[in-house]
């Protein structure tokens, strides 16, 4: 009986260390990059480069130059579509934000993150 | 210099009139696409996006829609990851486009209008023909509401023997566009 508990035990402690290892891998990666940064990036004609970036929350800096209803567009370029509404944020403000890349729109000319959220200076 | 005179009118005043039309544009960044196999499986094949990209000119009906295929986001994030990698090919072929012309479109009536158009997808093109959308005039805005159907394999995607029986062969593709005026 002992044995069958131990075992049960030591299969739930495997169990939630590699769950956890799993999420954890999956959520801690994150980029710091500027738009011209991001864009230079993404031009760079590199497959791996370019998943490297989709693969990876980007920690976004520029500055706001349109602000929408659940979206941003930072440095003219960078299309950055909010999970929530966004408040306090103006045209010309500095921010920091933290999104996933998804990809270059070619029907607007502007590369896109999805997901954003405001990041605390 | 005089003889070209009659001639320079003659250009400026076709290009303003065309300049003008030119500028009858609607436009989205914010366009839903989703697409659901509707079958009742314990995991539902079915994903949104909600940044699709679309223009719009008024004047022809013609109408451009971008989509990229890592915005579609599932529930299941391990089946998002499949998608991308295994199906879809997202690093690959990172968008699908639907681009054509909705034919009886009127910037002054509501009404079901059809399209035809080419849409593309994992490198693959499929010609559509009318398609019904339900087309919307608002203030300012046009609304256009669809649904098609697709069958998996006209674009050339593989799926593996062991999963075939759990991947839909048809597919239904809702599009839901709010388009607003251009303004210059």
């Amino acid at each position: 009986m002992r044995k069958v508990v131990a075992l049960i035990i030591a299969f739930a402690v495997v169990s939630t260390t590699v769950y956890v290892c799993f999420f954890l891998d999956r959520l801690a990666p994150s980029i710091e990059l500027s738009s011209a940064e991001l864009i230079y990036k993404f031009s760079m004609d590199n497959t791996s480069n370019k998943s490297n970036l989709s693969e990876n929350n980007i920690l976004l800096s520029g500055a706001v130059t349109t602000v929408k209803k659940s979206a941003l567009i930072v440095d003219k370029k960078i299309f950055c579509k909010f999970k929530n509404g966004i408040s306090d944020v103006k045209v010309g403000d500095t921010i920091r934000l933290l999104g996933k890349f998804i990809g270059y729109d070619e029907l607007f000319q502007e590369y896109k993150l999805n997901d954003c959220s405001i990041v605390n200076q | 210099m005089k003889q070209f005179i009659p001639f320079l009118l003659i250009v400026i005043g076709f290009s303003v009139p065309l300049n003008l039309q030119a500028q009858q544009q609607y436009l989205t960044r914010n366009g839903i696409i989703t697409f659901d196999s509707k079958l009742n499986s314990f995991v539902p094949v079915k994903a949104e996006n909600s940044s699709v990209s679309a223009i719009l000119n008024v004047d022809g009906g013609e109408i451009a829609v971008l989509a990229l295929v890592k915005g579609f986001s599932f529930k299941n994030s391990l089946m998002e990851e499949h998608f991308n990698e295994s199906y879809a090919e997202s690093d690959i072929h990172p968008k699908t486009t639907f681009t054509g012309k909705i034919s009886n479109f009127d910037i002054q009536d509501s009404k079901t209008c059809l399209f035809s158009g080419v849409l593309s997808f994992h490198g693959v093109e499929k010609q559509l023909n009318e398609i019904p959308l339900i087309v919307e005039i608002k203030n300012n805005r046009i609304g256009i509401n669809g649904e098609f159907q697709l069958v998996v394999s006209d674009f050339d995607i593989k799926v593996p023997r062991i999963v075939r029986s759990k991947i839909p062969e048809k597919i239904y593709v809702s599009i839901n566009l709010d388009l607003e005026k251009l303004n210059n």
